[in-house]
């Protein structure tokens, strides 16, 4: 779906936050051992979930009504979940790999929108992201 | 699927109206029924009048920052309910899930400028205004108020004045839009979970009958209106009868001014905002495009390319860019407009009658429509049309732009679009609207400026929000003394 109004835009983001949640609450089942790096994730993901549902709230007050080009929900979705007997670097991987597309798709829209308010946050969600991807993937470097 | 009646909320209890008579709620997107609301009797209205006076007294007595903190338990409420509201206003209303979070916000603004009574509401001193004489000018709150809001932003007009009438120490009577009227129900659901004290604000759904016992029950102390000229007229009259204060905001006819040396890339997102936002809908909105000068061809490519490009449809979907209008009925009077401003002579650019959205083909839609060769004659640039329909409009010059808004009989907003800060000062300056964008296509003051219109666009002297407001909810006092 094109994703051509700031609620659009952010809407998905806020979906795509969610639904990576419930990933994330299916490897803890699976995999007890990886809650200290989930909980890590799951707190910085509550307060990225609150940063942006903030941004709709607050930021939605000019309706612009050139619509915004280039961004499709299509190209961000997240990865096809990992399959129940997955290892331990596989699941870090795809935690990363989650961050890694969600940091790419706000990047990317944070980019497109003409708000710079809106950008700015987005690309400050974006870098924490990053930050979360890299300890994530040392910890892999660790285990390898 | 059972259709909700709408409950009146009056003395801080929801109540049923014995009222036989019930008028449909529609989803302008779908074209389905969705709830009934009660046309309330003449008595049912006096008794919410009456709780609100019961009420007044000791809410008047209560201070100003105590009051105040309602209002910001209120916020609070808002901000959580904030996308329950916004999708109920969508469904009703039929503008965008953007434009709806967009109101909600502006009517959480008016709430958070209203919790600076302290400071606004302060009166003023002087000593020795004579020998060992002081004055001093207090402001106290009147009585009970009364709004009677549109239907084009349910949720945010109530609020442009309610917040600063009930913290200025008044109780409060809001009668919304029969057309619309799910969305305030819901605010009044927050309003009783944060625990006015009875009577201190009260809901009274209905039409004429609720309208008229407002306008006559003596102890109605003033009336914010905001609707169309007529009624805004016909309020006005009655409450220069009656004694109350009054502020009528009626209908607009505004105008946007291209000029030649327009930055059209970066002006065109608002312009197109400014005629097709809420699908035409708002007071503030652009009806006639002026093109003065050499920017005609290019500023009629951009804009009729722009216009093409929107994705009408229903306001819920995420990326629709304009809904449908308000009714049946509304889409009819549009209709019929473009018939007379083709019957007129009109050039149709842009054809909206015959879109359709799939999946919804009972709602209410009209596409964005844009007439060219409009001359100031025509009935389609004299009268307020209230939807997606643009007339362009050709101007030699500045001179002559102006010349043809200050001949309308409206007086509300109008825009120009330049580089030239001279251009813009002649055009602040001269126009007679109240409210002038300069390169801004909604020139909508926010809380803390007035907002209100000229002309057949406002009766009344005090408009809504800004300092001003408090001026309306109390009478200046003033105490002249001398002690032996």
């Amino acid at each position: 779906m094109k994703l051509a109004t700031i609620g659009a835009v952010l809407t998905f983001a806020l979906e795509r936050e969610k639904d990576a949640i419930a990933f994330l609450d299916d490897i803890l089942v699976q995999a007890p051992a990886l809650a200290e790096e989930l909980a890590a994730i799951r707190i910085a993901k509550a307060k990225h979930l609150k940063m942006i549902e903030q941004l709709r709230r607050e930021n939605v007050t000019e309706m612009i009504l050139e619509p915004i080009e280039g961004l499709d929900s299509d190209d961000y979705q997240l990865p096809a979940q990992l399959p129940a007997g997955a290892t331990e670097p596989a699941r870090k991987s795809f935690m990363a790999a989650l961050e890694q597309g969600a940091s790419c798709y706000l990047s990317n829209a944070a980019q497109k929108v003409k708000q710079s308010d809106i950008a700015r946050i987005l690309k400050k969600i974006a870098r924490e992201k990053d930050a979360l991807t890299d300890a994530l993937v040392a910890g892999l470097e660790g285990t390898a | 699927m059972t259709i909700p009646v709408l409950k009146n909320y009056v003395n801080g209890s929801w109540e049923k109206s014995t009222t036989q008579e019930l008028g449909d709620v529609w989803c302008p997107a779908t074209g389905e029924k969705i709830a009934q609301v009660p046309y309330s009797t003449g008595e049912e209205l006096d008794r919410a009048v009456a709780a609100a006076q019961d009420a007044f007294w000791e809410w008047r007595t209560t201070p100003p920052l105590t009051r105040a903190r309602y209002l910001f338990r209120l916020r609070e409420r808002f901000e959580e309910n904030f996308e329950d509201i916004a999708r109920i206003l969508v469904r009703e209303q039929g503008k965008t899930i953007d434009e709806s979070r967009g109101e909600i916000r502006r009517m959480i603004e008016t709430v958070e400028h209203a919790t600076g009574v302290t400071t606004m509401m302060a009166g003023y001193c002087l000593e020795d205004v004579a020998k060992d004489v002081d004055t001093i000018a207090l402001r106290q709150p009147i009585g009970v108020f009364a709004c009677i809001p549109p239907y084009n932003f349910p949720a945010m007009v109530p609020w442009w004045f309610m917040p600063y009438a009930l913290v200025a120490g008044n109780t409060y009577v809001v009668k919304p839009s029969e057309q619309v009227p799910m969305t305030q129900t819901r605010v009044f659901e927050i309003i009783d979970d944060v625990g006015f004290p009875e009577g201190v604000v009260n809901m009274v759904h209905g039409s004429r009958e609720v309208v008229n016992a407002l306008l006559y029950n003596p102890q109605v102390k003033g009336i914010s209106f905001v609707g169309q000229t007529s009624t805004a007229r016909y309020i006005y009259k009655a409450c220069g009868e009656t004694g109350k204060r009054v502020q009528a905001l009626g209908g607009a006819k505004n105008s946007l001014v291209v000029m030649p040396d327009a930055d059209l890339e970066r002006g065109m997102p608002s312009i197109m905002t400014s005629f097709f936002g809420c699908a035409g809908q708002r007071c503030l909105s652009g009806s006639i495009l002026v093109a003065v000068g050499d920017v005609y061809e290019p500023l009629k490519e951009k804009f009729l390319a722009a216009a093409k490009s929107l994705r009408v449809g229903n306001g819920l979907e995420e990326g629709v860019a304009m809904g449908p209008v308000v009714s049946r009925t509304h889409q009819e009077k549009i209709l019929g407009y473009i018939e007379q401003g083709l019957a007129e002579g009109a050039n149709l650019l842009l054809d909206g009658r015959k879109i359709t959205v799939p999946g919804h083909e009972g709602g209410f839609f009209i596409g964005p429509t844009i007439f060219d060769r409009v001359t100031p004659e025509m009935t389609i640039a004299r009268e307020e049309i209230f939807g997606p329909v643009v007339g362009i409009v050709r101007a030699r010059d500045l001179d002559e732009a102006i010349g043809l808004i200050n001949h309308s009989s409206y007086g509300n907003a109008a825009c120009i679009y330049t580089q030239s800060g001279k251009a813009a000062r002649e055009f602040q300056y001269r126009v007679a609207p109240s409210m002038i964008g300069v390169n801004i296509g909604i020139a909508a003051p926010m809380a803390f400026f007035p907002f209100g219109g000229a002309r057949n666009s406002m009766f009344g002297d005090l408009k809504g929000h800004g300092r001003e407001i408090f001026q309306f909810f109390t009478d200046t006092k003033v105490v002249i003394s001398r002690w032996f």
